[in-house]
């Protein structure tokens, strides 16, 4: 690591939600900086998932990065001091090289608080930009998805995603009980709604509801699966970043 | 490597019990595998991810795999457990239960590689603190995703400590020295770089990388335990003079746990004779260690006793056994207090002595320890007479000792090897019993009746036979169990249950049950009698015969401080069953 690198937010709690949102599913993973912003892409310990962060500069106030470098955090240790934000908090990184390279974080409100982390070194295997064409996509209200969730997984483990050609369908089935929710394509909150191709797949809940945790960043989601392909969430972030997540179906072999 | 090439080796192991055979298969294997992984290759087929002195573990209990095998085949648990409860072993279950169902698939799916595998494991391994378990089952779950079924049935024996190949560490030395070392000839050489790195791993890695010659002036590690040198046995102060050369050095013999400190600088390390690191059971023998040895750098041998706090005398083994715990230990420990007898000395400030004789090491051991209390070099004396053994033997007694080790004076340090440089003696014949007990393997079993109806009735044990390292039979064993016991055993036996019997055990009986040669038992008998079915011995005192343990007797007494190849030797039974006939004859 050289050169310097500074970056600045005058909201500290959208930093920590961004944090708690891929922490749900990550326990490590590089962040990568580069002079246009930063970027993040790990899989979850079980390889059923993949996070994809994308913030470019325009995120933060300020942002210098004079060059390339990878920091490697464990998300643990990092949600412990971003939870730590208050409302009107703000907050810079920085890199220093004491004691083998350390991120410092600092929350600036009635005090100034800077906290330190370990810049771990992880094995970085890169991972592919996954681009699917996918048969459905649709854009819903963050929190009507998250809700359509929540009731599902009342009943089992696994929801059955169906959409055809005017209804969004959400089904779960478990030993006794068993949950159905319709969205409409007209329907409330429900902002587009395209299906190219009728289509049916099943993803496991527990993950799909650490993915709506995002709600709290957005409040639109863009939804897009094929049959027995990925489901993808993707939610915009301020200064046209993007946080997107992949989710792997459960399968008929 | 691909993990499915490593799958296909094992196979072809489960499918012999010939140890020749298994030695050609692992040429092959270790001729194929990369120098970079080679170790992995040997830990993994040994069913293990590290060295055995490396104090890390999978942690992962039979549940929380089975967890993971219904997640990654899309089964509930329950109907995975019913499975298991049918075939009686997960790995199976998991192999079969791949092939139906509907089942989570993961964003890429790759082949296995041998890497992939370790690298997942050793990453499980090191998971700790809160959350540990769920990140351990989700790594778990990575690869049984990805597996082929047969894959998915290797990964979960390893995970449960459950491969049981029949290959052992000097089956891998075997096929170590062909693959690598030019020829059966390089054995030796091979051989002591185990005995001294206790690293089947490194050994396989340097010899592959950089040749034998590097095994040949391979260098003790302090902190890497070394194997432990171990004494044969004879049964009366004549033979041991005559076999030492008429003088010889003897020691008290403790009964208690011998242990091996690694000191470099202020950390202490303790290693058990199983090479387990015991440093967090015994943090007053730490101490000691750290305050009372001059020497910076150095491996030092004793033996930790347990003593009672009102009398300060030397309780007997069973009772430091208490010492052997997790939770606690402040507070047994200031109910058991320890002392630790040194005898000997193996490194000190960066030199090897294990190639020096019996008297400079044990000058170099006066010179680096401050006597206290509780640190004590074990009592010595050269002796040449019968007299003089048989007193000095006495007085150990009256310590509460259980006998004398003999020892060579030019004798060096054998790291691993039982020679005839040590000889212990220990308590002299008594009548209607053995002069001594003996400690046992456990092999097979066979069904009880009655009160035993369900459970073992008899247990067919083993002696260890060094030459061929075979586990070789000499009774049945049904005799002395308390109904604790007959709880305690099956649950302890099942965890090493084999379908067919193990390739390093010879035996003529056909048991119910097969064990792996894990669990050993102290054993006492009334003689050693020749058997025309038992093979400990076999032809080595007279032609179509082997030894057999007459009336033999659990003793209560559960050897666990013992790895199986420290069990009794045929050597030494052969040894006892010429002392018993010269008792006869007297």
């Amino acid at each position: 690591m050289g050169g310097k690198f500074e970056a600045k937010l005058s909201d500290a709690r959208i930093f920590s939600q961004i944090v708690d949102a891929i922490s749900a599913l990550i326990d490590e993973g590089n962040y990568y900086f580069s002079p246009d912003g930063l970027s993040f892409r790990a899989m979850d310990p079980s390889h059923v998932a993949m996070v994809d962060l994308e913030l470019n500069k325009a995120f933060f106030e300020d942002y210098v990065c004079e060059e390339d470098f990878v920091l490697g955090v464990n998300f643990d240790e990092l949600s412990k001091i971003t939870s730590r934000a208050g409302a009107g908090d703000a907050l810079t990184l920085e890199t220093s090289e004491e004691e083998g390279g350390r991120l410092r974080i600092k929350l600036m409100g009635k005090a100034t608080r800077i906290f330190t982390l370990p810049i771990l070194s992880l094995e970085s295997e890169e991972l592919p930009r996954l681009e699917i064409d996918f048969n459905v996509k649709t854009s819903l209200d963050s929190d009507l998805l998250k809700q359509a969730l929540k009731d599902a997984g009342i009943a089992g483990e696994y929801v059955e995603i169906i959409a055809e050609d005017n209804t969004l369908k959400i089904e779960s089935r478990g030993e006794r009980q068993s949950a159905q929710i319709s969205l409409e394509k007209d329907g409330e909150g429900v902002h587009e709604y395209n299906v190219s191709e009728s289509s049916k797949s099943m993803y496991a809940i527990d993950m799909l509801s650490k993915m709506i945790k995002a709600a709290s960043l957005s409040d639109v989601v863009t939804v897009e699966f094929s049959s027995d392909m990925p489901m993808k969430f993707s939610f915009g972030l301020p200064g046209q970043g993007k946080l997107t997540y992949f989710l792997a179906p459960r399968i008929e072999k | 490597m691909k993990f499915s090439e490593l799958c296909e080796t094992y196979s072809k192991l489960e499918a012999t019990t010939k140890r020749l055979e298994m030695t050609d298969i692992l040429v092959d294997l270790l001729k194929k595998s990369d120098n970079a992984i080679i170790d992995k290759v040997c830990y993994l087929t040994l069913g293990r991810i590290y060295p055995e002195y490396v104090d890390l573990e999978l942690g992962l209990a039979e549940k929380m795999v089975a967890k993971t095998v219904a997640m990654a085949s899309g089964i509930s648990q329950k109907e995975v457990e019913k499975y298991l409860a049918k075939t009686g072993d997960l790995g199976t279950t998991a192999q079969e239960l791949k092939k139906m169902g509907k089942a989570q698939i993961t964003l890429f799916t790759r082949e296995l590689t041998v890497e992939r595998v370790f690298e997942t494991l050793d990453k499980i391994a090191r998971s700790a603190g809160t959350g540990s378990q769920d990140r351990k089952v989700k790594l778990l779950a990575s690869l049984l995703l990805e597996a082929f079924p047969e894959e998915a049935k290797y990964i979960v024996r390893i995970v449960l400590g459950q491969l049981r190949l029949g290959v052992a560490d000097m089956t891998i030395l075997d096929a170590l020295a062909i693959a690598y070392g030019g020829g059966k000839e390089s054995r030796e050489v091979i051989e002591r770089s185990y005995h001294l790195s206790s690293d089947v791993g490194a050994v396989a890695k340097a010899l592959a990388d950089k040749g034998l010659d590097v095994l040949k002036s391979f260098k003790i590690q302090v902190g890497t335990p070394i194997h432990s040198m171990l004494a044969q046995r004879l049964a009366s102060p004549e033979e041991i003079l005559e076999k030492l050369g008429g003088v010889c050095a003897l020691e008290f013999k403790f009964d208690g746990e011998r242990v091996q400190a690694h000191k470099k600088g202020e950390e202490v390390l303790l290693f058990s004779r199983r090479l387990e690191n015991v440093t967090h059971q015994f943090p007053d023998i730490q101490m000691l260690v750290k305050d009372n040895i001059k020497a910076k750098k150095c491996i030092v041998e004793g033996e930790i006793v347990a003593i009672n706090p009102e009398t300060g005398e030397m309780y007997p083994f069973q009772v430091l056994m208490q010492r052997r715990r997790k939770y606690g230990i402040k507070k047994t420990m200031e109910k058991i207090p320890t002392a630790l007898f040194l005898f000997d000395c193996l490194y000190v400030d960066e030199q090897d002595l294990t190639i020096s004789s019996y008297l400079d090491r044990r000058k170099q051991l006066e010179k680096i320890v401050r006597e206290t209390e509780q640190l004590q070099l074990s009592e010595k004396k050269i002796v040449k007479t019968v007299e003089e053994i048989e007193t000095f033997f006495e007085q150990s007694i009256e310590r509460g000792c259980e006998g004398i080790m003999a020892k060579s004076l030019d004798g060096v340090y054998q790291a691993g090897a039982r020679g005839w440089l040590w000889i212990k003696y220990k308590r002299d014949y008594r009548g209607p019993e053995l002069a001594d007990t003996v400690d046992l393997v456990v092999v097979g079993a066979f069904y009880g009746r009655g009160r035993r109806g369900g459970t073992y009735g008899t247990l067919l044990m083993a002696g260890y036979e060094e030459e061929t390292d075979m586990f070789k039979t000499v009774c049945k064993l049904g005799a002395g169990f308390s109904d604790e016991n007959l709880e305690e055993l099956p649950r302890k036996l099942n965890k090493h249950r084999i379908r067919d019997r193990h390739s390093r055990v010879d035996s003529n009986f056909e048991a119910d049950v097969w064990f792996e040669p894990v669990i050993v038992l102290e054993v006492q008998g009334s003689e050693l009698t020749l058997s025309p079915t038992h093979t400990a011995a076999w032809n080595k005192i007279k032609k179509n015969a082997g030894l057999a343990v007459r009336f033999p007797r659990f003793t209560g007494r559960f050897r666990e401080d013992k790895a199986p190849e420290q069990a009794t030797t045929t050597v030494e039974l052969k040894e006892m069953y010429k002392a018993q006939l010269k008792q006869i004859e007297k």
